[in-house]
């Protein structure tokens, strides 16, 4: 029996030992988190041959190793990835859902609606104070649930912030940890000890590193891992490398790693999700919401600014926005109004001003021209203040303000002048002259222009003399210059002659009105140029009766225009056989002829086009005399949006949903509300075409209206909680599978563990009685021997 | 004197040889019992376990033939049954009893080899529900286990 002695059982009993303590440890850690089964591997020594027997020498345990799967785990570690980045995302746009929800009504959906609605309201009775009240009221609300969701938004947005830089210190406490092990495991192993317990350690300490950034692992021949997250390392051989944050120009936070030249690209886990929702979403979001309230603003303050509020037109307004001194220069009326500085954008354009003289309610229009690449707001306030009863000047901080003469109102509303021939050109009761065609004049330096009036009976000659001085191209003179030529000439004043400019037109007339008043065209070098040629010599007197067009309606076009109105020959309205009015628009296309000769009762509204009708008196017009008046159609009066953009009459103040508030003079007073594009009463156009804004379309959101705009924008934040939460469960399945695989390649089944140690208790008491039956039975046989 | 006892001598003969047979098949078992053991291989030992309960089938028959023999023996030489020996028989026959003196002696041995196998396969299996029974408590009285105790494995497999 040599050969099976004590060391072969030793063997046994030690090989014996690892099984079972494996058995154990397995049982011990089968709920550890990471835990791989263990199974002990033998091998046996050569077997020994004992009187023909072959008789074993023992077995030995060589190693233990972990049930594990490297490619299964790599994938759990990327469905980790996702699906916290997934479940991050879910939760984020749950929230931001949640923001948006309309809980009793009170959403900004709701107060959308209930805006417009109290519009409707006060359109039917635009008088009513209660209507003003209510609709101030919903302005406010509206308004409020702007800030209240933007300011959300930021404090969301900083939250997620705070969450992005608690994860990254969190990657950075995971990486250490890992190398750590890395060191612990190389060490292990390079004894020839596999480190299963150090690994599983590891393991789930990757797992958890892995559901917070896209990561890749790998295994070097030492048993260490090497982490890179975006491509850089984040554990190495020599460690782990620190990851932070900083703001990139664009003010967005960005991940670098240290040793990394640039940015890393975190796309994966619950710190990929909450940059993304950081930096891409939330303020996604918030500008959409933003572009939402802009254009509300936009939209309501270009109808509010060219209205006319109940209280009549402005004496007094200040630009809610100020224009800034960008080239620091200490001065504003340098700057030119599209300097970057305001809210919106300033175009060329036009815009018209209406002044209104409070006594009779006479109004003027005047048309500024604006040039978006010229026009200073210097130049702007002079323009102003050029006009007739009102002044402008811009304010130490850069804000605009209009002031009209005591008497006198103004707006910029598109309501039509209902006199549109100021001067009497146009059958009046003054002598007048007018060129029957417009500006240019091809003129030329030392011409003349010679006039003859009687003054107390005698014929006293005006001769003006025109210098190249007085024109900026003498060769193409306006009717501007003409006018203020003869104007400024010392015998034509006095013979009470006056010089006027009327859309181009240039026209001479007495003073006085009627029928005693007259001058004669004497002739002059410069009647060519003005095409009076044929009227040399010709006597032109005044009218006791005047014709005074009366314009009503309203203009229904879509574009700005002018219409100007010419007779068809010299004749009494209302009494000449054929005679008319021509109308053409501002291409010089003939629009309408109206019918005022014989039967045409003077009075009589005469409809010309596009809304709009005129009336005339009974007087004389006059082809010959180049009678002539224009009227201007107002769309939009202020097609440069420069009242917009300084924020002057405009209804809500602010310029994105953070800052958005209604102005605080209509709050105190709703009076101020503009209801009308006129001083009619009970005139609610302005309030009818605001609430038109409830289903017109923008094109800065997209062709799409308010509602359509809030409609798609909720819409989207759900598809995107949606898809947010269904990529999640998905990806949570897959999990589940991966994790059911590594269950089955690496869990501890106790039950079966505990069987397995019953089995094991049994056979050997089975043994150790058969042992006891064998000895019983050899007795008597011994005895015998 | 003589015909009797060559009747007797081999009836005895033939049961020492079957004794030596199943003695031999049970050292066998036994064998793989103890190699199942130090293999920690549980279903060979239950397998072996099996097979010896097979072996002790045919035990009772020549236990009866060995009963048989002794009486006979008795008669035919007077002795008490109880003080008759396998020696004391060769002895009695001299050289007629050679052949079944070394029978005798091989039986001896291998019943010698039985009883110190079988008492390495009970030291063994007895070891081995000792550590079964440790490892058992350890699960009851410390669930989990601890790191420290999780630790030793590395220790004892080096």
């Amino acid at each position: 029996m040599a050969g099976i002695g004590f060391n072969t059982g030793l063997k046994a009993l030690l090989g014996s030992q690892v099984a079972l303590d494996t058995v154990g440890h397995n049982i011990a850690n089968a709920g550890i988190k990471g835990y791989s089964q263990q199974n002990v591997m033998f091998n046996t020594s050569s077997p020994l041959n004992v009187r023909g027997l072959l008789i074993g020498s023992g077995v030995q345990a060589s190693s233990i190793q972990r049930s594990f799967d490297n490619v299964l785990q790599t994938r759990i570690y990327s469905r980790l990835g996702s699906g916290n980045g997934f479940e991050a995302r879910a939760n984020a746009y749950g929230e931001v859902e949640s923001l948006f929800s309309e809980p009793n009504g009170f959403g900004l959906g709701s107060s959308m609606d209930d805006f417009f609605a109290s519009i409707s309201e006060l359109a039917g009775a635009p008088d009513d104070p209660v209507l003003r009240t209510s609709m101030s009221q919903g302005a406010v609300n509206l308004t409020s649930t702007f800030n209240q969701l933007a300011s959300a938004l930021n404090t969301f947005g900083d939250d997620l912030a705070k969450t992005v830089s608690g994860e990254t210190m969190k990657v950075n406490d995971l990486a250490g940890q890992i190398a750590v092990l890395n060191s612990q495991i190389a060490e292990t192993e390079a004894a020839g000890v596999p480190a299963n317990d150090l690994r599983d350690t590891r393991g789930v300490i990757i797992e958890e590193l892995s559901q917070l950034v896209n990561i890749k692992v790998s295994e070097n021949s030492t048993g260490a891992v090497n982490v890179t997250v975006g491509g850089a390392t984040l554990v190495g051989s020599k460690g782990s490398y620190s990851m932070t944050l900083q703001n990139n120009n664009g003010g967005k936070p960005q991940v670098l790693i240290k040793g990394v030249v640039g940015a890393i690209e975190v796309t994966g886990g619950s710190l990929g999700a909450h940059m993304e929702m950081s930096t891409a979403d939330v303020p996604s979001i918030n500008s959409e919401l933003d572009e939402l309230a802009k254009e509300i603003i936009f939209q309501v303050n270009k109808i509010h600014s060219t209205a006319v509020p109940g209280t009549g037109p402005y004496n007094l307004l200040v630009a809610d926005n100020a224009i800034a001194d960008a080239d620091g220069d200490g001065k504003f009326e340098d700057e030119l109004l599209n300097n970057g500085s305001l809210p919106f954008e300033v175009q060329s354009g036009e815009l018209f001003v209406t002044i209104t003289e409070e006594a009779t309610g006479e109004i003027t229009k005047h048309k500024l021209d604006i040039n978006a690449k010229k026009t200073t707001a210097g130049e702007f306030a002079k323009a102003l203040s050029d006009l007739p009863h009102i002044s402008a000047e811009i304010g130490n901080l850069g804000n605009l303000r209009i002031v009209s003469d005591a008497g006198f109102g103004y707006d910029f509303s598109p309501t039509l002048d209902a006199n549109p021939d100021n001067i009497g050109a146009f059958g009046g009761g003054k002598a007048s002259l007018g060129t029957g065609g417009a500006e240019p004049f091809t003129l030329g330096d030392g011409q003349t222009l010679d006039l003859s009036v009687d003054v107390s009976g005698t014929p006293t000659l005006v001769s003006i003399d025109l210098s190249l001085a007085d024109f900026e191209d003498i060769t193409a003179a306006t009717a501007e210059e003409l006018a203020a030529v003869v104007n400024a000439d010392p015998s034509a004043q006095a013979v009470g002659l006056n010089a006027s400019s009327v859309n181009g037109h240039f026209f001479i007339q007495s003073a006085g009105e009627g029928a005693t008043e007259g001058f004669q065209l004497v002739g002059g070098t410069a009647l060519a140029g003005l095409g009076w040629s044929s009227q040399a010599g010709a006597t032109f007197n005044g009218s006791d009766t005047s014709v005074k067009p009366i314009v009503s309606g309203s203009y229904t076009g879509d574009l700005n225009g002018v219409y100007e109105f010419v007779p068809t020959g010299d004749g009494v309205i209302g009494t000449t056989p054929g005679l008319g009015i021509e109308v053409f628009d501002q291409d010089g296309e003939l629009v309408v002829t109206l019918d005022v000769g014989e039967g045409y009762v003077p009075g009589t509204e005469l409809a010309v086009a596009d809304g709009m009708s005129v009336a005339f008196q009974l007087g004389d017009v006059s082809k010959t005399s180049g009678d002539y008046f224009h009227l201007d159609v107002v769309a939009d009066p202020d097609t440069s949006n420069v009242l917009v953009a300084l924020g002057i009459a405009g209804m809500f103040t602010g310029s994105g949903a953070l800052d958005m508030s209604l102005r605080e003079d209509i709050e105190l007073d709703p009076d101020l509300i503009g209801a009308a594009f006129s001083n009619a009463e009970s005139d609610s156009s302005a309030l009818l075409a605001l609430f038109d804004q409830k289903d017109s379309t923008h094109s800065s959101l997209g062709g799409e209206s308010f509602d359509e705009f809030y409609s798609q924008f909720i819409g989207g934040i759900g598809f995107e909680a949606s898809t947010a939460q269904t990529a999640y469960s998905a990806n949570t399945a897959l999990l589940g599978s991966l994790e059911l695989q590594r269950e089955q390649v690496s869990g501890v089944n106790v039950d079966e563990e505990l069987i397995d140690l019953m089995r094991y208790e049994q056979s050997y008491q089975a043994a150790i009685q058969y042992i006891s039956t064998v000895d019983q039975l050899n007795e008597a046989i011994l005895s015998l021997i | 004197m003589s015909q009797p006892i060559d009747g007797l001598l081999p009836r005895t003969v033939a049961w020492v040889q079957e004794e030596i047979g199943a003695q031999r098949r049970l050292l066998e078992n036994l064998m793989l019992q103890q190699s199942a053991l130090e293999a920690a291989d549980l279903d060979s030992l239950d397998e072996a376990v099996s097979a010896a309960r097979a072996l002790r089938s045919g035990a009772g028959a020549r236990d009866a033939r060995r009963r048989m023999l002794l009486k006979d023996f008795q008669r035919l030489w007077g002795v008490s049954a109880k003080s008759m020996t396998l020696s004391s028989i060769c002895a009695r026959l001299g050289g007629s009893g050679r052949r079944l003196k070394i029978l005798r002696d091989e039986l001896q041995e291998l019943l010698r080899d039985v009883a110190r196998s079988g008492q390495r396969v009970r030291t063994l299996a007895r070891y081995h529900q000792g550590v079964i029974r440790e490892v058992v408590d350890e699960v009851v009285t410390n669930e989990g286990g601890s790191t420290e105790r999780r630790g030793t494995l590395l220790n004892a497999e080096a």
